[in-house]
């Protein structure tokens, strides 16, 4: 004990001798052309500058990650580089986005009409977790999913353009959070419900929770070769109405199956204003609740045989039939659990708990013996068998207060948030004991390291996605960015290097992909390329077939865009006459985007090079709007204009008086 | 001089703690022990092996039932207001599921007996003894092999005393259940108890209760307080438990003369407080912790506070730590001695928002010419965040793994500065310690 004591009275010696010292030395005054220089001016200490070392990326040089991070609220992804944390690109997905043109107009308007829901069209969406594609368990950099956890929807983002190309989205579920995940080949793409409600949309009392609410995930089938989702081919499941949370796709070992966490098994629908305890009260209760442990290669086969029912358009494999095909086991989680992570081996599962101290591993290979021998401990109140927990894992570690998500280096480390300790913690997946803890700013959320949840994780960097910020800043008032704060797994200990305030949304999990797997076009060729597609538009215009056509449906313009002028560069058009705007960029040049927009119509379109665009809306006022290009694109930006004139319907009075009088011709003034 | 002074102090403390008793002029607080209630006079005596559910299913309202020493099989339902006395070789036997008594009219008593065991479901929340009525009486009984001990769910008005909880001390903390657990359960009282390697006390939703004069032991949270306010925890032991006490998201929380030792390990900590307010900590002794009081975004609402009187923290690898740069905060006439480091703040920040006034620090180097007991000049703790982080008491598992080679390499490149004070206290004390609370026995 009394070693503490002289140690201690050691260090404050040295530290007073380092402090005296460094005193001395701070006398002169800073030159603020030399590193000590600098450092002191900015108040900057070694690690300081370390870090800054670890993260600078000179100009011209490019970034040796991508991470693509869900944009929350603001329903659109968000790209960005490490080691520098530039954010290099929002792409538009759930949420119109007027610098892409992303539902202003174009045909991605239609796009945002397939994630109608009930007919109205959703115009926000609270994105999760996205998911790269994966070929045989690793990231194969073709395309990324994404969820809306409120307004149930899948998006399909195709990496070649890093553009939205599909929206799916299905009245089975009426909320959901266990999404986007998927299968190690792409094979489907996973969606797990939230919050339980009567399958299909239809009212039930929440008196009848119990027996009309339910859960279900849905198995979206990716077509890889065509890039969509195939909702005639993708299948649902039904399970009982508590709130499956995170789920995440077996790999290797485990592959074929999935797992879902789940929250309130309890079955608490709260009622605080009748004097009832709150939900997340009775939500809370129970010291476990259950891993949803599912076989879907399995249900495929149960799907084919035609054992389904089709609810809202969708085949649904029954609970009972689910328990009675043996898709559907159970086991029991501990204390509110939250984030579930296969291995890299697809060998365990890492199930954090949001009160617990401890993350739990499961065996899945033990989870699978229990399963083929039937043992099991009970079952749950709708007839699904559940494995006794102790023999269902290898494990727990101790690894702090409150573990939430789990990802993995290459080196059989785990790095697991903690939520309630504002940690980040790194232990061995081998003898799983604990290595090393870092501080955090502040309440993380999800965490991700490099390509950390596929069979081949890197490490490297992992990056704490933080949900509060408080002070680390400057201040913007009460609506403060998120944190994502970088840290360097290459170190013995991690390294805190730099902190990325997230401007929109509140962004859930990322993943981090190798730049290098990314091979994207950078310009849409040949010209004409509709971005939906990805094949030449059948409206394309070519270089001098500029033109206009009055037909049945309204007025077709079939116009150029090429640095400085829109071909044709006036528009006349009648008075409620539909306009279709066919437009292409016949450019070929890198970067070289022009947008397009015309006054007061609420359209607006990019124009990449070699992109081409189909617009529609009504003239529905007479009137002179000035078109431009919104894309700074060449030392004559501003004069690459036209006008727009929509003429007054035959009939009506041709002029209102004008505003001014005419102005006369002025004699020039002479020069002095 | 007075390091060493400090030390022996400490070591004394500790010593007391412990339970050595052998330090003079310490105020003694009555060890909390398995105590025996009384027989009720009126008792209708219950023969060993017969059905006790047929006894209590045939007793009348408020009568008392006295077990015989022997043997009963569970489960047992008191679903009427009855007295249920055992002396300790009256053992309920739990059947190896469920809940093994469970309690769901008001005011019955549980006085003494034993219950040995209960199923082994946590989805069940399988306990020994299961209280789900107000007005009920837990006194003085012996659980045994239970995954939960005591739980008590929507209730008010119940008193547990004088009884004790043993886990299992060879199972890992995640596989055992709580020993006690108050659970949306209000104006009750905790007092006396012993749990001794169980996971977890537990305190959700629960309000104005009093935890006091506990001893709790072996487990991982000696006593985690969520949504819980008006709490009063007293006179408690809260000896080698991963954390002693940690309050989250609760407001109007009082800890006075509590003995907080030996919460070690990577996530170890006599307090942590967690986005709370109006937190009151007087005259508590943090004895040996990784970290003694831990505080992180508290106070939370803008005009609450959080206040550390006369604490004392002694042998520990740091005395608080602040997870940010706190505000609000009042420390007052706290004694830090022999610990790694006496404050540490995380994230580069500092506790100059937080007011240290006449607090003790052992690593004081001011002088006091006038002899007024305040040091002449004031108390600064200066450090780099950097070299902090190599004495930060979470990292101690660390210690003898090499320094980061960069970090030396552009230390020796790059000179160091003055760094920046990271604490400060305008009056330290300098009155050795002399202060500090006593009640450790």
């Amino acid at each position: 004990m009394s070693k503490f004591g002289m140690a201690s009275v050691c260090l404050f010696a040295l530290a007073g001798a380092v402090a005296g010292c460094s005193g001395e030395r701070n006398q002169g005054t800073a030159d603020a052309t030399t590193i000590e220089g600098i450092m002191k001016a900015r108040g900057l200490e070694e690690k300081h500058v370390i870090a800054a070392l670890k993260t600078y990326t000179p100009t011209g040089k490019h970034d040796e990650y991508y991470i693509f991070a869900s944009g929350g609220q603001a329903g659109n992804l968000i790209v960005i580089g490490v080691p520098s944390m530039r954010i290099l690109k929002y792409i538009g997905v759930f949420t119109p986005e007027p610098w892409q043109g992303y539902g202003y107009g174009d045909q991605s308007n239609d796009l945002l009409k397939q994630g109608s829901r009930n007919g109205k069209a959703i115009t926000w969406g609270d994105m999760h977790h996205p998911a790269l594609s994966e070929s045989k368990g690793d990231y194969d950099g073709q395309y990324i999913f994404v969820n809306d956890k409120a307004n149930p929807r899948v998006a399909v983002v195709n990496l070649k353009d890093f553009a939205t190309s599909q929206i799916v989205t299905s009245q089975l579920i009426e909320s959901e959070h266990g999404a986007t995940f998927v299968t190690p080949n792409t094979e489907y793409v996973i969606e797990g419900a939230q919050y339980p409600a009567p399958l299909g949309g239809r009212y039930a009392d929440l008196s009848k929770y119990n027996d009309e609410y339910r859960g279900a995930a849905i198995f979206w089938k990716f077509d890889r070769e065509k890039g969509k989702i195939v909702p005639e081919q993708s299948w649902a499941v039904e399970f009982p109405p508590y709130m499956q949370d995170l789920a995440d796709a077996g790999k290797l070992d485990s592959d074929g199956w999935a797992f879902f966490n789940s929250f309130n098994t309890e079955r608490a629908t709260g009622g605080n204003l009748e004097g009832k305890p709150p939900l997340e009260s009775g939500a809370s209760q129970n010291d476990m609740d259950y891993m949803h442990i599912f076989n879907w290669r399995k249900a495929e086969e149960v799907v084919k045989a035609g054992k389904f029912k089709t609810i809202a358009g969708m085949k649904v494999i029954s609970l009972q039939t689910a328990i009675d095909e043996g898709l559907l086991y159970f086991v029991g989680e501990p204390k509110s659990p939250h984030g579930i992570h296969v291995s890299p081996d697809g060998k365990e599962l890492v199930v954090g708990g949001k009160l617990d101290t401890h993350t739990t591993v499961y065996s899945f290979a033990k989870m699978k013996a229990l399963i083929d021998e039937k043992k099991f401990e009970g079952k749950d109140p709708y007839g699904v068998s559940i494995l006794p927990f102790k023999d269902s894992i290898r494990g727990q570690v101790e690894v702090g207060l409150g573990p939430l998500h789990t990802q993995y280096d290459g080196e059989g480390n785990a790095y697991t948030s903690l939520f309630i300790e504002s940690k980040v913690v790194k232990w061995s997946l081998k003898d799983l004991k604990v290595i090393d803890k870092i501080p955090v700013h502040y309440n993380i959320g999800h965490l991700l390291t490099a390509e950390g949840d596929t069979v081949s994780p890197d490490g490297k960097y992992l990056v704490a996605m933080n949900k509060w910020v408080i002070d680390r800043f400057l201040p913007v008032g009460p609506l403060m960015p998120q944190n994502f704060q970088l840290i360097d797994l290459t170190s013995p200990k991690m390294e805190l290097l730099y902190d990325l305030p997230i401007p929109l949304g509140e962004p859930h999990y990322s993943q981090m992909i190798k730049a290098d797997k990314l091979k994207p076009i950078d310009l849409y060729k040949p010209a004409g390329i509709n971005p939906l597609t990805h094949e030449k538009d059948p409206d394309a215009v070519e270089g001098g077939k500029e033109r206009i056509e009055r037909r049945a449906d309204g007025v077709h313009v079939y116009m150029t865009a090429v640095r400085s002028h829109f071909k044709p560069d006036t528009v006349t058009v009648k008075e409620g006459d539909t306009v279709h705007l066919h437009l292409t960029n016949i450019e070929q040049a890198k970067d070289a985007t022009h947008g397009f927009t015309i006054g007061g119509q609420n359209i607006h379109a990019s124009l990449e090079p070699g992109k081409h665009v189909n617009m529609t809306f009504v003239a529905e006022k007479a009137g002179v709007f000035p078109m431009y290009c919104t894309e700074f694109c060449s030392a004559l930006h501003l004069e690459m204009a036209g006008y727009f004139l929509v003429e007054p319907k035959d009939g009506a009075a041709t002029e209102a008086e004008p505003a001014s009088p005419p102005v006369k011709e002025t004699e020039p003034k002479e020069e002095k | 001089m007075r390091a060493a002074h400090g030390r022996a102090a400490a070591l004394c403390t500790l010593a007391l703690a412990l339970g050595c008793g052998s330090c003079g002029g310490a105020e003694s607080v009555p060890s909390p022990a398995l105590v025996l209630p009384a027989r009720p006079s009126d008792c209708v005596t219950v023969a060993a092996k017969s059905s006790l559910q047929a006894a209590v299913d045939g007793a009348a309202e408020g009568a008392a039932l006295c077990l015989e020493p022997g043997r009963y099989a569970g489960p047992l339902r008191l679903d009427k207001r009855v007295r249920l006395w055992g002396p300790r070789d009256a053992v309920i036997e739990s059947e190896g599921h469920d809940t093994t008594v469970l309690v769901t009219a008001p005011g019955v008593e549980v006085l003494g007996l034993t219950i040995d065991g209960s199923g082994g479901r946590f989805d069940m929340l399988d306990a020994a003894l299961k209280v789900h009525a107000d007005d009920v009486r837990v006194d003085g009984v012996l659980i045994v092999r239970a995954i939960f001990g005591v739980l008590v769910e929507k209730a008010r008005r119940v008193t547990v005393v004088n009884t004790e909880v043993r886990g299992d001390p060879d199972s890992p903390h995640g596989m055992r259940g709580d020993g006690i657990r108050l659970w949306e359960t209000y104006d009750s009282r905790v007092e006396g108890n012993i749990v001794k390697d169980s996971r977890d006390m537990v305190v959700w939703y629960s309000s104005q209760n009093t935890i006091s004069k506990n001893y709790v032991t072996g487990g991982r949270y000696g006593t985690h307080f969520m949504y819980s306010h008006g709490n009063t925890i007293e006179d408690n032991r809260y000896i080698g438990n991963v954390v002693g006490i940690f309050i989250m998201y609760s407001r109007n929380v009082h800890l006075r003369r509590n003995t907080l030792a030996d919460s070690n390990g990577a996530a170890g900590m006599g307090i942590g407080i967690k986005e709370s307010g109006n937190i009151y900590v007087e005259d508590n002794l943090f004895i040996h912790d990784s970290i003694g009081a831990y505080l992180d975004t508290s106070p939370l609402q803008q005009d609450d506070t959080v206040e550390f009187k006369r604490n004392a923290f002694r042998l520990g690898g740091a005395g608080v730590v602040f997870h940010s740069s706190p505000s609000r905060s009042l420390f007052k006439s706290n004694v830090f001695a022999d610990n790694r480091v006496s404050v540490a703040v995380e994230g580069d920040g500092d506790a100059l928002g937080t007011s240290f006034e006449g607090n003790d620090f052992d690593d004081y180097e001011g002088f006091d010419l006038d002899g007024d007991g305040t040091g002449d000049l004031p108390y600064e703790l200066r450090t780099l965040s950097s070299q902090l982080t190599n004495r930060h008491p979470a990292l101690a598992f660390f210690e003898g793994t090499p320094a980061l080679n960069l970090v030396d390499a552009v230390g020796r490149a790059v000179p160091l500065f003055t760094p920046k004070p990271v604490v400060r206290d305008l009056s330290p004390s300098m009155r050795g310690g002399s202060e500090e609370p006593r009640h450790g026995n």
